[in-house]
Protein backbone atom coordinates (compact mmCIF):
# COMPACT_ATOMS: atom_id res chain seq x y z
CA UNK A 1 0.00 0.00 0.00
CA UNK A 2 1.44 3.73 -0.77
CA UNK A 3 2.26 6.27 1.78
CA UNK A 4 -0.75 8.41 1.07
CA UNK A 5 -3.59 5.50 0.64
CA UNK A 6 -6.22 7.38 3.27
CA UNK A 7 -8.90 5.05 2.43
CA UNK A 8 -9.29 1.60 1.16
CA UNK A 9 -12.07 -0.89 0.32
CA UNK A 10 -11.22 -4.17 0.09
CA UNK A 11 -13.52 -6.78 -1.61
CA UNK A 12 -16.42 -4.84 0.47
CA UNK A 13 -20.09 -6.56 0.36
CA UNK A 14 -23.16 -5.72 2.01
CA UNK A 15 -26.14 -7.85 1.95
CA UNK A 16 -29.55 -7.17 3.37
CA UNK A 17 -31.65 -10.35 3.20
CA UNK A 18 -31.06 -11.79 -0.16
CA UNK A 19 -30.25 -8.42 -2.09
CA UNK A 20 -26.78 -7.58 -2.74
CA UNK A 21 -26.45 -3.53 -1.95
CA UNK A 22 -22.77 -3.37 -2.25
CA UNK A 23 -20.89 -6.65 -3.58
CA UNK A 24 -17.51 -6.91 -3.82
CA UNK A 25 -16.37 -3.66 -4.37
CA UNK A 26 -12.49 -2.34 -4.51
CA UNK A 27 -10.91 0.84 -4.43
CA UNK A 28 -8.42 3.22 -3.13
CA UNK A 29 -8.18 6.90 -2.18
CA UNK A 30 -5.26 9.14 -1.40
CA UNK A 31 -5.03 12.03 1.02
CA UNK A 32 -5.14 14.79 -1.78
CA UNK A 33 -7.97 13.87 -3.76
CA UNK A 34 -11.41 14.23 -5.10
CA UNK A 35 -12.77 10.70 -5.38
CA UNK A 36 -16.60 10.84 -6.75
CA UNK A 37 -18.79 8.33 -6.47
CA UNK A 38 -21.75 8.11 -9.13
CA UNK A 39 -24.00 5.49 -10.57
CA UNK A 40 -27.66 4.69 -10.79
CA UNK A 41 -30.28 5.12 -8.26
CA UNK A 42 -29.70 2.75 -6.22
CA UNK A 43 -26.36 1.73 -7.49
CA UNK A 44 -25.42 1.15 -3.47
CA UNK A 45 -23.43 4.87 -2.91
CA UNK A 46 -24.75 6.12 0.10
CA UNK A 47 -24.43 2.01 1.59
CA UNK A 48 -21.06 2.61 0.58
CA UNK A 49 -20.64 6.29 2.42
CA UNK A 50 -22.99 4.11 5.28
CA UNK A 51 -20.20 1.63 5.96
CA UNK A 52 -17.74 3.67 5.56
CA UNK A 53 -19.05 5.59 8.60
CA UNK A 54 -20.27 2.49 10.51
CA UNK A 55 -23.94 2.81 9.95
CA UNK A 56 -23.60 -0.47 8.79
CA UNK A 57 -21.53 -3.39 8.98
CA UNK A 58 -19.71 -5.23 6.25
CA UNK A 59 -21.30 -8.72 5.62
CA UNK A 60 -17.50 -9.45 4.30
CA UNK A 61 -14.44 -7.63 2.71
CA UNK A 62 -12.44 -5.10 5.05
CA UNK A 63 -12.60 -0.70 4.82
CA UNK A 64 -8.93 0.53 6.10
CA UNK A 65 -9.00 4.28 7.24
CA UNK A 66 -4.79 5.33 7.10
CA UNK A 67 -4.14 1.49 7.76
CA UNK A 68 -6.84 0.60 10.27
CA UNK A 69 -9.68 -2.04 9.76
CA UNK A 70 -12.90 0.23 11.04
CA UNK A 71 -14.80 -3.16 11.55
CA UNK A 72 -14.53 -2.80 15.79
CA UNK A 73 -15.41 1.11 15.52
CA UNK A 74 -18.90 2.38 16.42
CA UNK A 75 -19.78 5.64 13.85
CA UNK A 76 -19.05 8.12 16.87
CA UNK A 77 -15.65 6.54 16.97
CA UNK A 78 -15.15 6.53 13.52
CA UNK A 79 -15.94 9.94 13.19
CA UNK A 80 -13.44 10.83 16.25
CA UNK A 81 -10.71 9.02 14.11
CA UNK A 82 -10.98 11.52 11.14
CA UNK A 83 -13.83 10.45 8.86
CA UNK A 84 -16.89 13.24 8.95
CA UNK A 85 -19.75 13.41 6.30
CA UNK A 86 -23.11 15.19 5.04
CA UNK A 87 -26.09 13.80 4.57
CA UNK A 88 -28.30 13.29 1.66
CA UNK A 89 -31.43 15.30 3.21
CA UNK A 90 -29.64 17.50 4.71
CA UNK A 91 -29.45 16.80 9.03
CA UNK A 92 -28.41 19.91 10.49
CA UNK A 93 -29.78 20.40 14.51
CA UNK A 94 -32.55 22.82 13.03
CA UNK A 95 -33.41 24.81 16.45
CA UNK A 96 -30.11 24.91 17.57
CA UNK A 97 -27.92 28.07 16.33
CA UNK A 98 -25.48 28.15 13.55
CA UNK A 99 -22.60 28.79 15.87
CA UNK A 100 -24.07 25.65 18.28
CA UNK A 101 -24.22 23.24 15.26
CA UNK A 102 -20.25 24.11 14.86
CA UNK A 103 -19.15 23.79 18.33
CA UNK A 104 -21.09 20.17 19.00
CA UNK A 105 -19.22 19.38 16.08
CA UNK A 106 -15.74 19.81 17.79
CA UNK A 107 -17.16 17.99 20.93
CA UNK A 108 -15.21 14.96 20.55
CA UNK A 109 -11.83 17.41 20.78
CA UNK A 110 -12.81 19.34 23.92
CA UNK A 111 -11.16 17.50 26.32
CA UNK A 112 -13.01 19.47 29.78
CA UNK A 113 -13.98 17.84 32.96
CA UNK A 114 -17.86 17.51 33.19
CA UNK A 115 -17.57 19.70 36.24
CA UNK A 116 -15.80 22.08 35.25
CA UNK A 117 -17.90 22.41 32.60
CA UNK A 118 -20.72 23.27 34.23
CA UNK A 119 -19.32 26.33 36.26
CA UNK A 120 -19.78 29.99 35.05
CA UNK A 121 -16.28 30.80 36.04
CA UNK A 122 -12.46 29.18 36.16
CA UNK A 123 -11.23 26.65 33.38
CA UNK A 124 -14.76 25.75 32.29
CA UNK A 125 -15.47 29.60 30.91
CA UNK A 126 -12.14 29.59 29.42
CA UNK A 127 -12.49 26.84 27.57
CA UNK A 128 -16.05 27.43 26.33
CA UNK A 129 -14.76 30.87 25.19
CA UNK A 130 -11.82 29.64 23.07
CA UNK A 131 -13.93 26.71 21.80
CA UNK A 132 -16.50 29.76 20.41
CA UNK A 133 -13.19 31.93 18.77
CA UNK A 134 -12.17 28.53 17.19
CA UNK A 135 -16.13 27.70 16.34
CA UNK A 136 -16.51 31.45 14.62
CA UNK A 137 -13.09 30.67 12.73
CA UNK A 138 -14.73 27.95 11.29
CA UNK A 139 -17.74 30.14 10.52
CA UNK A 140 -15.63 33.01 8.84
CA UNK A 141 -13.91 30.06 6.74
CA UNK A 142 -17.28 29.36 5.27
CA UNK A 143 -18.88 33.51 4.98
CA UNK A 144 -21.45 31.83 7.22
CA UNK A 145 -20.12 34.17 10.39
CA UNK A 146 -23.17 36.67 10.01
CA UNK A 147 -25.72 33.97 10.75
CA UNK A 148 -23.83 32.49 13.73
CA UNK A 149 -26.84 32.98 16.50
CA UNK A 150 -29.20 32.32 14.20
CA UNK A 151 -31.61 28.63 14.09
CA UNK A 152 -30.11 26.54 11.65
CA UNK A 153 -33.08 26.13 10.50
CA UNK A 154 -34.14 29.87 9.44
CA UNK A 155 -30.76 29.87 6.94
CA UNK A 156 -31.82 29.28 3.45
CA UNK A 157 -31.73 26.10 1.71
CA UNK A 158 -27.96 26.66 0.05
CA UNK A 159 -26.37 28.20 2.81
CA UNK A 160 -27.75 24.97 5.11
CA UNK A 161 -25.63 22.59 2.88
CA UNK A 162 -22.96 25.09 2.96
CA UNK A 163 -22.97 25.01 7.14
CA UNK A 164 -23.78 20.88 6.68
CA UNK A 165 -19.98 21.14 5.28
CA UNK A 166 -19.00 23.61 7.64
CA UNK A 167 -19.84 21.15 10.48
CA UNK A 168 -18.38 18.31 8.87
CA UNK A 169 -14.79 20.06 8.72
CA UNK A 170 -15.00 21.16 12.37
CA UNK A 171 -14.60 17.98 13.67
CA UNK A 172 -11.05 18.03 12.29
CA UNK A 173 -11.81 15.11 9.94
CA UNK A 174 -9.09 14.71 7.11
CA UNK A 175 -11.37 12.79 5.06
CA UNK A 176 -14.57 14.23 4.42
CA UNK A 177 -17.92 12.50 2.72
CA UNK A 178 -20.35 14.44 1.14
CA UNK A 179 -23.31 12.83 0.12
CA UNK A 180 -25.01 14.65 -2.82
CA UNK A 181 -23.95 18.41 -1.61
CA UNK A 182 -25.31 20.25 -5.14
CA UNK A 183 -28.93 18.12 -4.50
CA UNK A 184 -31.19 21.00 -4.55
CA UNK A 185 -28.98 24.04 -5.66
CA UNK A 186 -29.14 26.34 -8.16
CA UNK A 187 -26.34 26.40 -10.85
CA UNK A 188 -24.58 29.69 -9.44
CA UNK A 189 -25.08 27.64 -5.86
CA UNK A 190 -23.71 24.83 -7.19
CA UNK A 191 -20.94 26.80 -9.11
CA UNK A 192 -20.15 28.64 -5.78
CA UNK A 193 -20.15 24.61 -4.34
CA UNK A 194 -17.13 23.65 -6.39
CA UNK A 195 -15.06 26.54 -5.60
CA UNK A 196 -16.07 25.69 -1.55
CA UNK A 197 -14.84 22.11 -2.25
CA UNK A 198 -11.39 22.95 -3.99
CA UNK A 199 -10.88 25.13 -1.83
CA UNK A 200 -11.02 22.64 1.23
CA UNK A 201 -8.96 20.06 -0.70
CA UNK A 202 -6.23 22.84 -1.88
CA UNK A 203 -5.77 25.33 0.83
CA UNK A 204 -7.05 22.87 3.94
CA UNK A 205 -5.26 19.51 2.81
CA UNK A 206 -8.86 17.23 3.29
CA UNK A 207 -9.55 14.38 1.10
CA UNK A 208 -12.83 14.72 -0.13
CA UNK A 209 -15.00 11.67 -1.08
CA UNK A 210 -18.30 12.37 -2.76
CA UNK A 211 -21.61 11.27 -3.93
CA UNK A 212 -23.32 13.77 -6.71
CA UNK A 213 -25.49 13.15 -9.67
CA UNK A 214 -24.59 16.58 -11.03
CA UNK A 215 -22.71 15.65 -13.92
CA UNK A 216 -20.93 19.18 -14.38
CA UNK A 217 -19.86 19.26 -11.15
CA UNK A 218 -18.01 15.84 -10.90
CA UNK A 219 -16.69 16.14 -13.96
CA UNK A 220 -15.58 19.42 -13.46
CA UNK A 221 -13.57 18.63 -9.93
CA UNK A 222 -12.82 15.03 -9.05
CA UNK A 223 -9.52 13.80 -9.74
CA UNK A 224 -10.68 10.13 -10.31
CA UNK A 225 -14.00 8.66 -10.56
CA UNK A 226 -15.47 5.61 -9.28
CA UNK A 227 -19.03 3.75 -11.08
CA UNK A 228 -21.13 1.52 -9.25
CA UNK A 229 -23.84 0.12 -10.48
CA UNK A 230 -25.88 -2.65 -8.83
CA UNK A 231 -23.50 -2.48 -5.99
CA UNK A 232 -20.60 -3.78 -8.24
CA UNK A 233 -17.67 -1.31 -9.43
CA UNK A 234 -18.16 -1.48 -12.99
CA UNK A 235 -15.53 1.48 -13.74
CA UNK A 236 -12.82 3.84 -12.00
CA UNK A 237 -11.00 6.25 -13.80
CA UNK A 238 -10.29 10.09 -14.43
CA UNK A 239 -13.11 12.39 -16.09
CA UNK A 240 -12.07 11.37 -19.67
CA UNK A 241 -12.03 7.86 -19.07
CA UNK A 242 -15.00 7.44 -17.27
CA UNK A 243 -16.51 10.17 -20.16
CA UNK A 244 -16.23 7.56 -22.75
CA UNK A 245 -16.26 4.16 -20.69
CA UNK A 246 -18.78 2.00 -23.24
CA UNK A 247 -19.87 0.28 -19.41
CA UNK A 248 -20.99 3.58 -17.91
CA UNK A 249 -22.86 5.03 -21.00
CA UNK A 250 -24.42 1.51 -21.01
CA UNK A 251 -25.63 1.48 -17.14
CA UNK A 252 -26.56 5.18 -17.54
CA UNK A 253 -28.45 5.08 -20.69
CA UNK A 254 -29.52 1.25 -21.75
CA UNK A 255 -27.86 -0.06 -24.56
CA UNK A 256 -29.87 0.34 -27.77
CA UNK A 257 -30.27 -2.47 -29.97
CA UNK B 1 -58.63 26.85 56.97
CA UNK B 2 -59.25 28.71 53.16
CA UNK B 3 -55.77 28.12 51.29
CA UNK B 4 -52.47 26.86 52.73
CA UNK B 5 -50.08 28.34 50.99
CA UNK B 6 -47.07 26.42 52.44
CA UNK B 7 -48.75 23.27 51.37
CA UNK B 8 -49.15 24.81 48.08
CA UNK B 9 -45.66 25.72 47.74
CA UNK B 10 -44.04 22.68 49.10
CA UNK B 11 -45.74 20.60 46.76
CA UNK B 12 -44.58 22.78 44.21
CA UNK B 13 -41.35 22.71 45.43
CA UNK B 14 -41.05 19.40 45.26
CA UNK B 15 -43.02 18.76 41.94
CA UNK B 16 -40.07 21.39 40.40
CA UNK B 17 -37.77 19.37 41.68
CA UNK B 18 -39.23 16.24 39.76
CA UNK B 19 -40.02 17.79 36.48
CA UNK B 20 -36.94 19.88 36.34
CA UNK B 21 -35.15 15.97 35.84
CA UNK B 22 -37.57 14.95 33.56
CA UNK B 23 -37.37 18.30 31.53
CA UNK B 24 -33.99 16.72 30.98
CA UNK B 25 -34.85 13.66 30.01
CA UNK B 26 -37.70 14.62 27.52
CA UNK B 27 -37.42 18.18 27.04
CA UNK B 28 -33.42 18.33 26.38
CA UNK B 29 -32.44 14.71 25.35
CA UNK B 30 -35.78 14.20 23.51
CA UNK B 31 -36.61 10.43 25.17
CA UNK B 32 -40.23 10.24 25.71
CA UNK B 33 -40.28 8.84 29.37
CA UNK B 34 -43.57 7.72 31.04
CA UNK B 35 -42.28 6.07 34.16
CA UNK B 36 -40.69 9.03 35.79
CA UNK B 37 -42.96 8.39 38.80
CA UNK B 38 -40.88 5.44 39.48
CA UNK B 39 -38.16 7.19 40.26
CA UNK B 40 -39.90 9.51 42.47
CA UNK B 41 -40.98 6.02 44.52
CA UNK B 42 -38.06 4.72 44.49
CA UNK B 43 -36.77 7.85 46.02
CA UNK B 44 -39.50 7.97 48.70
CA UNK B 45 -39.39 4.55 49.64
CA UNK B 46 -35.54 4.42 49.85
CA UNK B 47 -35.22 7.16 51.87
CA UNK B 48 -38.08 6.21 53.80
CA UNK B 49 -36.96 2.78 54.70
CA UNK B 50 -33.53 3.95 55.42
CA UNK B 51 -34.57 6.42 58.17
CA UNK B 52 -37.21 3.46 59.43
CA UNK B 53 -34.93 0.43 59.54
CA UNK B 54 -31.93 1.81 59.75
CA UNK B 55 -32.15 5.42 61.62
CA UNK B 56 -30.18 7.08 58.94
CA UNK B 57 -29.90 10.36 59.50
CA UNK B 58 -32.29 12.59 57.45
CA UNK B 59 -29.77 14.17 55.06
CA UNK B 60 -27.71 11.31 54.49
CA UNK B 61 -31.37 9.16 53.37
CA UNK B 62 -32.11 12.29 51.27
CA UNK B 63 -28.65 11.60 49.23
CA UNK B 64 -28.82 8.15 49.10
CA UNK B 65 -32.16 8.54 47.64
CA UNK B 66 -31.38 10.22 45.24
CA UNK B 67 -27.99 8.46 44.07
CA UNK B 68 -30.32 5.30 44.21
CA UNK B 69 -32.80 6.66 41.82
CA UNK B 70 -30.08 7.69 39.39
CA UNK B 71 -28.48 4.56 39.62
CA UNK B 72 -31.67 2.55 38.32
CA UNK B 73 -32.49 5.12 36.23
CA UNK B 74 -29.04 4.68 34.61
CA UNK B 75 -28.88 0.93 34.68
CA UNK B 76 -32.72 0.40 33.29
CA UNK B 77 -31.15 3.26 30.65
CA UNK B 78 -29.01 1.20 29.63
CA UNK B 79 -30.63 -1.36 27.30
CA UNK B 80 -34.03 0.62 27.19
CA UNK B 81 -32.33 3.51 25.89
CA UNK B 82 -31.58 1.97 22.30
CA UNK B 83 -35.68 2.52 21.78
CA UNK B 84 -37.07 5.34 20.29
CA UNK B 85 -40.36 7.39 20.33
CA UNK B 86 -43.57 5.87 21.03
CA UNK B 87 -41.32 2.28 22.17
CA UNK B 88 -39.32 3.79 24.02
CA UNK B 89 -42.28 5.51 25.89
CA UNK B 90 -44.60 2.02 26.04
CA UNK B 91 -40.97 0.73 27.98
CA UNK B 92 -40.59 3.34 30.47
CA UNK B 93 -44.22 2.72 30.87
CA UNK B 94 -43.39 -1.46 31.89
CA UNK B 95 -40.82 -0.14 34.15
CA UNK B 96 -43.29 1.88 36.15
CA UNK B 97 -45.57 -0.99 36.54
CA UNK B 98 -42.72 -3.29 37.65
CA UNK B 99 -41.39 -0.68 40.24
CA UNK B 100 -45.19 -0.57 41.90
CA UNK B 101 -45.40 -4.34 41.58
CA UNK B 102 -42.25 -5.00 43.01
CA UNK B 103 -42.54 -2.40 46.00
CA UNK B 104 -46.92 -4.08 46.02
CA UNK B 105 -44.75 -7.72 47.11
CA UNK B 106 -41.89 -6.35 49.80
CA UNK B 107 -41.63 -7.13 52.80
CA UNK B 108 -39.68 -5.46 55.53
CA UNK B 109 -38.80 -5.20 58.87
CA UNK B 110 -39.33 -2.31 60.49
CA UNK B 111 -38.38 -2.56 64.96
CA UNK B 112 -38.80 -6.05 65.32
CA UNK B 113 -41.66 -6.90 63.23
CA UNK B 114 -42.72 -7.55 59.77
CA UNK B 115 -44.65 -5.34 57.44
CA UNK B 116 -45.68 -5.69 54.05
CA UNK B 117 -45.25 -2.72 51.82
CA UNK B 118 -48.60 -2.77 49.74
CA UNK B 119 -50.16 -1.39 52.96
CA UNK B 120 -49.23 1.76 53.51
CA UNK B 121 -46.18 2.90 55.33
CA UNK B 122 -46.30 5.40 58.08
CA UNK B 123 -44.43 7.01 60.84
CA UNK B 124 -41.26 8.75 58.15
CA UNK B 125 -40.20 11.14 60.19
CA UNK B 126 -41.20 14.57 58.67
CA UNK B 127 -38.21 16.54 58.41
CA UNK B 128 -39.37 18.26 54.97
CA UNK B 129 -39.60 22.56 55.38
CA UNK B 130 -40.17 24.98 52.91
CA UNK B 131 -37.06 26.17 53.58
CA UNK B 132 -34.95 23.00 52.38
CA UNK B 133 -37.72 22.54 49.27
CA UNK B 134 -36.86 26.26 48.31
CA UNK B 135 -33.57 26.06 49.04
CA UNK B 136 -33.27 22.81 46.93
CA UNK B 137 -35.35 24.30 44.26
CA UNK B 138 -32.27 26.89 43.77
CA UNK B 139 -30.09 24.25 44.14
CA UNK B 140 -31.72 22.04 41.47
CA UNK B 141 -32.20 25.58 39.08
CA UNK B 142 -28.86 26.14 39.32
CA UNK B 143 -27.77 22.52 38.15
CA UNK B 144 -29.91 22.69 35.08
CA UNK B 145 -28.82 25.81 34.02
CA UNK B 146 -25.60 25.14 34.07
CA UNK B 147 -25.95 21.62 32.88
CA UNK B 148 -27.78 22.58 29.68
CA UNK B 149 -24.95 25.85 28.60
CA UNK B 150 -21.99 23.05 29.26
CA UNK B 151 -20.75 20.94 26.44
CA UNK B 152 -22.80 17.65 27.90
CA UNK B 153 -25.51 19.42 27.98
CA UNK B 154 -25.61 20.96 24.32
CA UNK B 155 -24.49 17.07 23.36
CA UNK B 156 -27.78 16.03 24.70
CA UNK B 157 -29.84 19.07 22.88
CA UNK B 158 -27.93 17.51 19.77
CA UNK B 159 -29.17 13.77 20.27
CA UNK B 160 -32.56 15.57 20.70
CA UNK B 161 -32.58 17.72 17.34
CA UNK B 162 -31.14 14.90 15.00
CA UNK B 163 -29.85 11.63 16.53
CA UNK B 164 -28.12 10.18 13.77
CA UNK B 165 -26.49 13.24 12.79
CA UNK B 166 -25.43 13.82 16.77
CA UNK B 167 -23.46 10.67 16.36
CA UNK B 168 -21.80 11.31 12.99
CA UNK B 169 -20.28 14.19 14.52
CA UNK B 170 -18.68 12.22 16.95
CA UNK B 171 -21.22 12.20 19.95
CA UNK B 172 -21.36 9.01 21.78
CA UNK B 173 -24.83 8.71 21.93
CA UNK B 174 -25.52 5.91 24.00
CA UNK B 175 -23.09 7.56 26.97
CA UNK B 176 -24.93 10.65 26.80
CA UNK B 177 -28.75 9.18 27.14
CA UNK B 178 -28.25 7.14 29.97
CA UNK B 179 -26.11 10.13 31.86
CA UNK B 180 -29.06 12.13 30.87
CA UNK B 181 -31.62 9.60 32.44
CA UNK B 182 -29.50 8.64 35.21
CA UNK B 183 -29.60 12.04 36.52
CA UNK B 184 -32.91 13.08 35.42
CA UNK B 185 -34.28 10.12 37.18
CA UNK B 186 -32.01 11.09 40.80
CA UNK B 187 -33.80 14.45 40.47
CA UNK B 188 -37.03 12.33 40.74
CA UNK B 189 -35.86 10.51 43.60
CA UNK B 190 -35.06 13.73 45.24
CA UNK B 191 -38.90 14.83 44.88
CA UNK B 192 -39.78 11.43 45.88
CA UNK B 193 -37.59 11.50 49.29
CA UNK B 194 -38.54 15.38 49.98
CA UNK B 195 -42.32 14.02 49.50
CA UNK B 196 -42.19 10.71 52.04
CA UNK B 197 -41.02 12.86 54.56
CA UNK B 198 -43.35 15.49 53.70
CA UNK B 199 -46.49 13.17 53.80
CA UNK B 200 -44.95 10.76 56.72
CA UNK B 201 -47.38 8.33 55.10
CA UNK B 202 -47.17 6.75 51.81
CA UNK B 203 -48.38 4.30 49.78
CA UNK B 204 -47.76 2.29 46.73
CA UNK B 205 -51.14 4.30 45.42
CA UNK B 206 -49.37 7.54 45.39
CA UNK B 207 -46.69 6.79 42.86
CA UNK B 208 -48.78 4.70 40.04
CA UNK B 209 -48.57 5.74 36.28
CA UNK B 210 -51.23 8.82 36.15
CA UNK B 211 -48.42 10.22 38.12
CA UNK B 212 -45.95 9.83 35.73
CA UNK B 213 -48.59 11.37 33.13
CA UNK B 214 -49.51 14.49 35.50
CA UNK B 215 -45.39 15.31 35.07
CA UNK B 216 -45.63 15.14 32.02
CA UNK B 217 -48.16 17.54 31.95
CA UNK B 218 -46.36 19.91 33.80
CA UNK B 219 -43.59 20.16 31.67
CA UNK B 220 -45.61 20.42 28.38
CA UNK B 221 -47.85 23.39 30.04
CA UNK B 222 -44.95 25.07 31.14
CA UNK B 223 -42.90 24.39 27.81
CA UNK B 224 -40.80 21.13 27.09
CA UNK B 225 -37.19 22.44 27.14
CA UNK B 226 -37.62 25.81 29.00
CA UNK B 227 -36.78 25.54 32.67
CA UNK B 228 -38.78 28.99 33.42
CA UNK B 229 -41.38 26.71 32.11
CA UNK B 230 -41.19 24.53 34.23
CA UNK B 231 -41.27 26.74 37.25
CA UNK B 232 -44.77 28.06 35.65
CA UNK B 233 -46.06 24.62 34.55
CA UNK B 234 -45.63 22.93 37.91
CA UNK B 235 -46.84 25.53 39.78
CA UNK B 236 -50.16 26.06 38.26
CA UNK B 237 -50.55 22.97 37.69
CA UNK B 238 -50.07 22.11 41.61
CA UNK B 239 -51.86 25.11 42.70
CA UNK B 240 -55.03 24.84 40.27
CA UNK B 241 -56.42 21.52 42.02
CA UNK B 242 -56.02 23.15 45.63
CA UNK B 243 -57.40 26.71 44.80
CA UNK B 244 -60.06 24.82 43.02
CA UNK B 245 -60.79 23.23 46.39
CA UNK B 246 -63.93 25.15 46.41
CA UNK B 247 -65.52 23.57 43.43
CA UNK B 248 -65.46 20.28 44.85
CA UNK B 249 -65.97 17.47 41.82
CA UNK B 250 -65.55 20.07 39.23
CA UNK B 251 -61.67 20.37 39.97
CA UNK B 252 -60.65 18.09 37.70
CA UNK B 253 -62.83 19.21 34.91
CA UNK B 254 -61.50 22.65 35.10
CA UNK B 255 -57.46 21.20 35.05
CA UNK B 256 -58.76 19.18 32.40
CA UNK B 257 -59.92 22.60 30.21
CA UNK B 258 -56.95 24.01 31.06
CA UNK B 259 -54.65 21.87 29.49
CA UNK B 260 -56.91 21.95 26.45
CA UNK B 261 -57.11 25.71 26.26
CA UNK B 262 -52.90 25.43 26.70
CA UNK B 263 -52.86 23.12 23.79
CA UNK B 264 -55.01 24.86 21.30
CA UNK B 265 -53.37 28.40 21.54
CA UNK B 266 -49.79 27.66 23.05
CA UNK B 267 -49.17 24.27 21.59
CA UNK B 268 -45.44 24.40 22.60
CA UNK B 269 -46.00 25.56 26.40
CA UNK B 270 -46.46 28.73 28.47
CA UNK B 271 -42.95 29.45 27.66
CA UNK B 272 -41.50 26.73 25.27
CA UNK B 273 -39.84 27.64 22.19
CA UNK B 274 -38.37 24.35 20.98
CA UNK B 275 -40.55 21.50 19.03
CA UNK B 276 -39.73 18.07 20.71
CA UNK B 277 -40.52 15.54 18.60
CA UNK B 278 -40.27 12.19 20.37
Amino acid sequence: MSDNTILELQNVSLTFGGLKAVSDVNFKMKDNEILSLIGPNGAGKTSTFNLITGVYTATSGAILYKSKNLKKYKPHQITNLGIARTFQNIRLFKQLTVLENIILAMDHRRKINFFASLLPFGPGKKEMESVREQALKYLEYANLAEYKDQRAENLSYGKQRELEICRALATGADLLLLDEPAAGLNPSETAGLMDIIRNIKNNLNKAIFLIEHDMKLVMGISDRIVVLDYGQKIAEGTPEEIRNNPAVIKAYLGKGE
Amino acid sequence: MSIDIVNILIFSGINIITVLGLNLITGVTGQLSLGHSAFFSIGAYTSALLMLMLGVPFGVALVLATLMAGLIGGLFGIPILRLRGDYLAIATLGFCEIVRVVILNLKVTIHGSEKLLSTSLGGIPGNTTLILVLSLVVLATLFMVALERSKFGLALRSIREDEVASQMMGIDIARHKILSFAIGSAFAGLGGALYASYMTVISPGDFGFMRSIEMLCMLVLGGMGSIVGVIAGTTVLTAIPELLRFAQEYRMIMYGIVLIFMMVFRPRGLFGSIRVNV
